[in-house]
């Protein structure tokens, strides 16, 4: 009751009219640029900071919330529409939701989208309230060796990502992974593969790798179509909104996807990107046609877009209820309360209540506003598929190459999109996926870190894996994930290997 | 209506006439005649960045004009740094002048694409990052001394978290082992961020970290302060020693924060900044947005004094990184 009556008070903040303003500015703006390609939150976040200085505590932290959740509604929206990721985080939405887009069912996709991200904020908003303190306390028992473990069970699940031949997916994880040890080594400091080019300092950029393999790649096998005189985009509309039989499919993925985003993105240092790949996994090992996924199923759909929304909920819970920035913009976040005066942390919920309850609130309040915002937009996106393919390619293309500038404001990350580009076109020509590629490069330098920083803390010793709960755990699991083709579904897989060969 | 339509064109000429005028009479203003651009070799988000956005509009008024802060993050800051230092002379482009990428990232990198020495002008420090030793409040270590005994008893046995290789941390934790002849083992990891939850889950047995991040955890008892690498105490923890009070020389290491700008800057346009920097300083405003930042404090110094303080590390630190990369 203390709890529901501490939510209560919340409300009242929240919906206070001036705090209703800024929430509505924040989603808005959050929207807008998770739309625009490589414009993260935190760059937004970071150009407002200074004027949230003549804002009081409470709104300051409504509005740059509010652009992180709003920021993953409207990633989705290229990914489905033109094949292009708003952020890493909704790549996986581009391998069905594109699909369905083609079909001529981009209203439903992005419908579930927008209520699938509602579902899991309002879902993670109770669990942040009811379990904040415990599960932050819990994720620090996730040390290098719970990592490193956590992303072998994540590689073990990548052949159950691959559409086609497995060969071909193992192919591409092996290319992510050589990629992701590109730039200065994080141990020791020594430059890899880099070839005295400052901009591979950093490694290859996620945002421009994933605009070149899935947007500009997209546009030449499309312009390559239209010459054929092939159609891209089936132009009759079927349906703007999610039909009962797209929900029926849908709830379970939304629930899912929620739970298990919600619960990886408390895990500091876990990007919103994994938790959504593994949803696509699960949804696809789930379903009863595994087969038809990434042709433009809706479950491939809803249970990434509720986990990318429900892991950006979880982030806020380290640095609620620890004072730790787990990420950019939750750093952005601390920054603008620091100086307001305001300390998150352990003495957040007796210090400043109004601060932590009405933000809770406004997650809630900000969620149903960007459900009232995006659905009304919809109709307005799916008539941009009816612009004439040969005025929506150099549109689109502009785009990618705003997308990939932006992130860093440097020209040289241009022609690393362009090559992904080429190679993207390549890789579809000769049947290979980007998507494990995708992971694998998401996966690689993590894995690294942690499996090199564990070792450190052993002293070199490999028992560090096996001795500790949560890690071994971790391996028995992904032993069982790989394991268990051959044991129960060797008819299935066999199948599938066929269907692909 | 013919004539009527003719008087409204002209109207529109002369207003076109008019504020190109003005357009020209704010041209024969002094520099700076539009906005300057400063570039942040960081990502947004991180301390540098938050910094620079708390301060850039009190920065700005007393400098008189404006300023647009561009991010352009990479290579440990060496991207940006590099950046403006192959800009323009003309006072238009100018650099968030971390010490890092400028006394540590280009000992990392074979091919640096610029010398400290010869090619950055260095125009004003603006403040400084203190580091400090801090351990889980449940540590067996209640002083310095307890983990000096305890590193030197058991050689790389304790760990280290630090925010990352080639951070100024790094260097302090080998120029401790140097000096107090232990071997503390570092383990680098992304950022301040993450070496928080390293030591408040057990995983790290200590931290070489910035006040900011571990101040809330102070407050709230779950860690201690050890010892501070500054030449004087921290104002909210009195009761903290410094390293130099325990006899130490690594005292004085910290990361700064300053302004710079490519080599040949007109000492008019320098100036300018210097005197704009160490006016926005002494506001009170501005003190008070820095102080709540936490962890960060004021440190002004003009363009020379902060030259010699970088080169001085740079001079410091260039025998220990071979000895990190193993390229001895």
């Amino acid at each position: 009751m203390e709890i529901l009556n501490q939510l209560l008070f919340g409300f009242s903040v929240a919906l206070q009219p001036m705090n209703l303003i800024y929430c509505f500015f924040g989603v808005l703006v959050g929207t807008l640029i998770g739309v625009l390609p490589g414009v993260g939150p935190a760059a937004a976040l970071s150009l407002l900071l200074p004027v949230t200085f003549h804002v009081p505590p409470v709104s300051t932290i409504i509005l740059l919330a509010g652009i992180t959740y709003g920021a993953m509604y409207g990633g989705s929206t290229t990914s489905i529409l033109v094949n292009i990721p708003g952020e890493a985080a909704s790549v996986v939405t581009c391998l069905d939701g594109y699909q369905m887009a083609r079909k001529g069912r981009a209203g439903p996709a992005l419908g579930i989208a927008a209520f699938g991200s509602f579902i899991a904020g309002t879902i993670t908003v109770f669990i942040l309230v009811f379990l904040a303190p415990t599960l932050a306390n819990a994720a620090l028992k996730f040390g290098p060796p719970e990592y490193f473990t956590l992303m072998v069970l994540g590689l073990s699940i990548m052949v159950y990502l691959a559409r086609g031949s497995i060969i071909n997916a193992l192919i591409m994880v092996c290319f992510g992974l050589i990629l992701g040890t590109i730039g200065l080594d994080p141990m020791v400091g020594v430059p890899r593969f880099v070839y005295r080019m400052n901009t591979l300092m950093d490694g290859v950029g996620l945002v421009q790798v994933v605009i070149g393999l899935f947007g500009v790649s997209e546009v030449l096998i499309n312009v390559e179509r239209s010459f054929k005189q092939e159609e891209i985009f089936e132009t009759k509309i079927k349906g703007l909104l999610p039909n009962r039989e797209d929900w029926r499919r849908s709830i379970g993925p939304i629930g899912r996807g929620s739970i298990l985003g919600f619960f990886l993105g408390i895990i500091p240092g876990m990007s919103v990107v994994i938790p959504t790949f593994v949803s696509y996994v699960i949804e696809k090992k789930l379903s009863k046609h595994p087969e038809k996924f990434g042709t433009g199923m809706i479950e491939g759909v809803a249970g990434p877009e509720a986990a990318n929304n429900a892991a950006s909920t979880g982030t806020l819970v380290p640095m609620l209820s620890l004072g730790i920035p787990t990420g950019a913009s939750t750093a952005l976040l601390l920054g603008a309360l620091m100086i307001h005066g305001i300390r998150p942390g352990p003495l957040l919920i007796q210090d400043a209540p109004e601060i932590f309850w009405g933000v809770v609130a406004s997650l809630y309040v900000g969620n149903v506003m960007l459900l009232v915002l995006n659905l009304p937009l919809i109709g307005l996106w799916v008539k941009i598929l009816k612009i004439p393919y040969h005025f929506l390619f150099s549109l689109i293309l502009l785009l990618c190459i705003v997308g990939s500038y932006i992130t860093n404001n440097n020209p040289y990350d241009v022609i690393i999109m362009v090559v992904f580009g080429l190679v993207g076109y390549l890789m579809k020509k000769f049947d290979y996926e980007a998507a494990p590629l995708v992971l694998a490069l998401v996966l690689g330098p993590m894995m690294e870190t942690a499996l090199r920083r564990s070792l450190v803390i052993s002293d070199g010793g490999f028992a560090i894996f096996f001795t500790r709960p949560i890690s071994a755990s971790f391996l028995i699991v992904a032993l069982l994930v790989l394991l268990s083709p051959l044991v129960l579904r060797k008819k299935r897989l066999r199948e599938e290997l066929r269907a692909a060969e | 209506m013919h004539k009527k339509s003719g008087t409204a064109i002209r109207v529109v000429v002369f207003v076109a006439l008019l504020s190109l005028l003005w357009v020209s009479g704010s041209q024969a203003q002094e520099y700076p005649k539009g906005p300057v651009q400063i570039v942040i070799p960081f990502a947004p988000g991180g301390s540098t960045d938050i910094f620079w956005r708390g301060i850039s509009e009190h920065m700005a008024k007393s400098v008189g004009g404006q300023i647009a802060l561009v991010n352009k993050a990479g290579g440990g800051g060496i991207l940006g740094t590099s950046f403006v230092v192959n800009a323009k002379p003309d006072g238009y482009t100018l650099l968030s002048a971390n010490s890092d990428p400028l006394n540590i990232a280009p000992l990392f990198t074979p091919d640096a694409p610029y010398d400290a020495e010869k090619d950055v002008t260095f125009i004003a420090k603006l403040a400084v990052f203190p580091f400090a030793i801090t351990v889980r409040a449940d540590a067996p270590f209640k002083t310095l001394e307890d983990l000096v005994a305890y590193a030197k008893a058991n050689p790389k046995k304790l760990k280290s978290a630090v925010a990352g290789v080639g951070t100024t941390p790094h260097m302090i934790n080998e120029m401790f082992n140097r000096d107090a002849k232990v071997e503390i083992t570092p383990v680098p990891f992304a950022g301040g961020g993450e070496c928080v939850p390293a030591l408040l889950g057990g995983h790290v047995d200590m931290t070489v970290l910035s006040i900011a991040p571990v101040k809330a955890q102070v407050l709230s008892g779950k860690v201690r302060v050890l010892a501070l690498f500054s030449p004087t105490r921290f104002r909210d923890f009195p009761q903290i020693p410094t390293v130099a009070e325990k006899g130490y020389k690594t005292s004085n290491i910290a990361t700064g924060i300053g302004i710079g700008g490519p080599k040949g800057l007109p000492p008019a346009i320098v100036k300018k900044w210097e005197d704009a920097a160490a006016k926005t300083m002494k506001e009170p405003k501005v003190i008070e947005i820095v102080d709540k930042l936490e962890g960060l404090i004021i440190d002004f110094k003009n363009g020379e004094g902060y030259r010699k303080e970088v080169l001085t590390d740079l001079a410091t630190f260039k025998p220990i990184v071979p000895t990190l990369t193993g390229k001895k």
